[in-house]
């Protein structure tokens, strides 16, 4: 785990529920986490994970029918109540960012980007048009956005879908946030765009000390951008630790299916390896959510498998671990 | 299907609306039975009997509830049957406007190009023109009488149909399923009946209400105007002309108990138009 | 190029599209978009081909123009079906990317996987087979009476799968059939094309903009760029020894699961628009070994050995 000092953010018991026909579903599920000044922590799940809603839950931005049912967060030393819009009001925007997968959907397309970031500057700072304006050309040009002046006056569509995400980000750091999460931002962009996009939040990170927490379900980008891993299934955090600890030695049966049928890891074979079953109905079990699709599920199992640490900083919510780290 | 009929429920109004028009159906199907006098039989009518208040003794000793017109027609049982005719010629034209307007329609999607532009030039020159004045139009042609009517509002509804059938298909012709069926070489004909036509019909069923009432005004309005239905079998709208010259006699339920039944009917069928289409937007 | 014993022969295939006039009144200049400059590419029976290629590249125009859903503006496509297989006039199958957009919503399982052979081979069982097929594919036959909004995903790749297979064709474009399945869902569907592609010996043009995938599927690969396929090679010694600077960059920006933690260093630019492609060679403004003669000549596919081409000034 981080440093107390260094830390942006914990999350601790954090668990949203959706209101449905057949009651309430916890898609996020007593999460618990922190990230440090200068990380980038990794989530990682596939459909039905609930790491957006993580997400989203941690901004406050959960509408009904979903509502964030219980959560210890801490911000810089401050507590965070998620369900008061009013003070989540002044901490979105500001203290913490989100991307979001589609920038199309999250930039105002009436608007040119200039007075988009105005806004965001000015909804939060007090200070002359004239001075948010250079403010914002100054955060076009540091995210790689040739003549930002020009730019600066164009409609988000005249722009192209890398060019978007940028601006993107660039909107996310105007005022100077220390956490920006981000949602699968560059899932559906062309691989070269990718690792633009990849290379600037690398930038922001090293030049701003900035956290981020990145959201995804391609675990070979977390491979290779974040500094520690928590992996996602049905709501739970299954297992999370530094990013290498959890490639070379996994710990969760989920997270050894997942890495196991992934191409990167199988080259040479005939079979890719694969998850049997599918995700359907796990979030109604109480025991481990895995267990329906795990070849070592046991009795036991029907009860939910604590969080143990398995070596320094890397734990795995199940029983295998239990007993290995017992001895 | 049950879990439809509840949301609906939810709205009092459209409940309320529902209801009547069950009812009102109902008893359109049912008039021959339902009435208390068969209004067409002229033996069972009295000319005495004419011009009776609603509440007003027969002769024979029975109430007329809703009054007598100068026939001596149990206006209860005239709108009955009324209703009856006023549906049925609705429900035909509606419905062969709707088999033009969907043949039309899914045609002009498919093939794109100059077959749909002229299509659309010829719904728009139709759309162009008000229904009552196509109805004129068709009935200075042909001359007054049911079949009549029923083309009238057929050729006057068929393009509202064609276009909005139209404007999903076109849509719905761009999606992948669509792209399938062609490499997979199914004829046109299967495209556009099997493919294409289920999947854009949705937004239909909400226009086909509102086109309903507007097919019942359409007539009543010929009627009223005597250009419509044969005075043998009146609908509401011929009712309502016929009792109009008394309005000023100050027997002004001859018209207005017809009347009445129209604006129940309407009212209903619009009630019921709208919250469907509220339920098609949520 | 030119495979005369090939089953699918592309020579010089370019699709160019006119867009609206605009401008003020629609006066405006028409402006064209080259989606294909010039596609040379032959299929041989019983072979998987990859294309790869990002946005702009053309990858999609091409596979829909093998299958027939658009023609070329200019070039030949022949496709040489071997005459007594019972799928040689249907023309070639294609799978698409959106698996649940890719079946009629109105209709159930059974009758997605029926309507090939009652339409196209009324005599045979279309129910036996249309059953035979969902077992090939791995799909219980509960599925059914199930409509497309009743399945994942991943069964509905299955159900595409199987209804392109139905009749038997010897060319299937596959055009990024996995890009839209979670990962786990991916080494399903994978591991299905596979096999099914072993059992029945039909040949593949597997588009997709992942190297990886069409790494372990293809047996030859070609990759595409703004229009133009900038070089092609059998699997290995492409990935092994990469000429085309856009191909070693594309190679080196793709996440690899192995490496660890890494700074990117992505190459610079946007991929150009169709619309305005820069001259001589595309790639010139974002290539790092960009020559004087790169903006002026477009450099032409040369043969460095064993079917190892690449269109590059470099030697």
């Amino acid at each position: 785990m981080t440093d107390g000092n260094d830390q942006v953010l914990s999350v601790r018991s954090l668990s949203t529920e959706f209101d449905g026909e057949d009651g309430a579903l916890r898609v996020v599920d007593d999460v618990a986490f922190s990230v440090g000044r200068g990380e980038i922590l990794g989530i990682v799940g596939e459909s039905g994970s609930g790491k957006s809603v993580t997400g989203y839950s941690i901004m406050g931005l959960v509408d009904p029918p979903g509502r964030v049912a219980s959560g210890d967060v801490v911000l810089e030393g401050r507590r965070l109540d998620l369900t008061d819009d009013a003070a989540m009001r002044k901490v979105r925007g500001n203290a913490i960012s989100m991307i979001f997968q589609d920038p199309m959907t999250s930039l105002h397309p009436l608007l040119t980007i200039g007075d988009q970031m105005i806004d965001a500057i000015l909804a939060h700072r007090k200070m002359p048009k004239r001075e948010a304006r250079s403010l914002a050309v100054e955060a076009l040009r540091k995210v790689g956005i040739p003549s930002p002046e020009v730019r600066v006056r164009s409609y988000p569509h005249q722009l192209s879908g890398g060019m978007r995400q940028r601006v993107a980000i660039a909107i996310a750091s105007l005022n100077q946030p220390a956490l920006i999460i981000a949602d699968e931002p560059t899932t559906g962009l062309d691989v070269t765009i990718q690792a633009q996009i990849l290379h600037e939040i690398q930038m922001l990170v090293a030049d701003r000390g900035m956290a981020v927490i990145w959201i995804t379900h391609d675990m070979a980008v977390v491979g290779q951008l974040a500094d520690r891993v928590a992996v996602m299934y049905a709501g739970r955090i299954v297992e999370e630790g530094p990013t290498q600890a959890i490639l070379d030695s996994p710990a969760h049966p989920y997270t050894i299916g997942l890495l196991g049928s992934l191409l990167g890891r199988n080259r040479g074979k005939a079979e890719l390896p694969q998850i049997p079953g599918s995700i359907d109905n796990a979030h109604r079990l109480t025991g481990c959510r895995f267990a329906p699709r795990c070849a070592h599920a046991r009795a036991e199992c029907e009860a939910r498998p604590p969080m143990v640490e398995v070596s320094p900083g890397h734990h795995s919510a199940c029983i295998l671990a239990t007993e290995q780290a017992d001895g | 299907m049950a879990a439809y009929a509840r949301r609906f429920a939810r709205n009092r109004m459209a409940a309320l609306g529902a209801g009547i028009l069950l009812a009102m159906l109902f008893v359109a199907a049912f008039a021959p039975w339902l009435a208390p006098q068969d209004v067409y039989d002229l033996s069972t009518l009295d000319i005495m009997d004419s011009r009776l208040p609603p509440g007003g003794e027969s002769f024979a000793g029975g109430v007329y509830w809703l009054g007598t017109d100068d026939q001596g027609r149990d206006l209860l049982s005239a709108s009955m049957y009324g209703l009856r005719v006023s549906l049925v010629v609705a429900l035909a034209g509606t419905t062969a406007a709707l088999a033009i307007g969907v043949f039309f329609g899914i045609l002009a999607a498919y093939a794109g190009g100059a077959v749909d532009t002229a299509i659309m030039r010829v719904v728009d020159l139709q759309l162009a023109f008000p229904s009552i004045l196509t109805a004129l139009v068709m009935v200075a042609l042909f001359g007054a009488g049911l079949e009549k009517v029923v083309l009238a509002i057929a050729i006057s509804q068929w393009a509202i149909f064609a276009r909005t059938l139209r404007s999903t298909a076109i849509v719905e012709r761009t999606k992948e399923y669509v792209k399938a069926a062609v490499t997979l070489r199914y004829s046109s004909a299967r495209i556009m009946l099997v493919h294409l036509l289920p999947n854009s019909i949705a937004p239909l069923s909400v226009l086909v209400v509102a086109e309903i009432a507007a097919a019942i005004s359409l007539e009543a309005m010929l009627s009223f105007l005597g250009i419509g239905l044969p005075v043998t079998r009146p609908s509401l709208g011929l009712l309502i002309s016929n009792g109009y010259s008394y309005m000023l006699a100050r027997e002004y339920w001859i018209s207005m108990v017809p009347g009445a039944f129209l604006v129940l009917l309407l009212l209903s069928i619009n009630l019921v138009g709208e919250r469907m289409r509220q339920l098609n937007e949520s | 190029m030119g495979d005369r014993s090939a089953l699918l022969d592309i020579a010089g295939v370019s699709k160019v599209y006119e867009t609206d006039r605009g401008g003020f009144l629609g006066f405006g200049r028409r402006r064209s978009l080259r989606a294909l400059d010039g596609i040379s590419l032959s299929v041989g029976r019983g072979e998987v081909i990859g294309v790869v290629g990002e946005s702009g590249s053309g990858k999609s125009t091409l596979g829909r123009i093998i299958v027939g859903l658009e023609k070329p503006t200019s070039g030949r496509v022949d496709y040489r079906p071997s005459p007594e297989r019972p799928g040689a006039r249907l023309g070639p199958q294609m799978v698409f990317q959106n698996p649940i957009g890719s079946l009629n919503r109105r209709q159930t399982i059974r009758q997605i996987l029926t309507e090939p052979f009652r339409v196209h081979a009324p005599e045979v069982d279309a129910e036996r087979r249309a059953a035979d097929l969902m077992e090939e594919v791995g799909l219980s036959s509960r599925f059914a009476g199930r409509r497309p909004s009743e399945i994942s995903g991943g069964q509905a790749q299955r159900v595409a799968i199987a209804r392109a297979l139905a009749l038997q064709p010897e060319l299937v474009v596959c055009d990024e059939p996995v890009s839209a399945l979670d990962v786990s869902i991916q080494a399903q569907i994978l591991n299905l094309f596979s096999r099914v592609q072993a059992q029945s010996g039909c040949s593949y043009l597997f588009i997709s903009h992942d190297l990886q995938v069409v790494e372990r599927l293809s047996h030859r690969v070609a990759v595409m760029y703004l229009g133009r396929i900038i070089e092609t090679a059998d699997t290995a010694t492409l990935f092994a020894s990469p000429r085309h600077p856009y191909l070693r960059a594309l190679i080196e920006s793709a996440p690899v699961l192995s490496a660890g933690k890494r700074r990117f260093h992505p190459i610079k630019g946007e991929i150009p628009s169709p619309v305005a492609p820069p001259s001589g060679c595309h790639f010139h403004p974002r290539c790092p070994l960009a020559m004087p003669r790169c903006k002026v000549e477009k450099p032409m596919l040369r043969d460095f050995g064993n079917g190892h081409l690449a269109a590059c000034h470099l030697d």
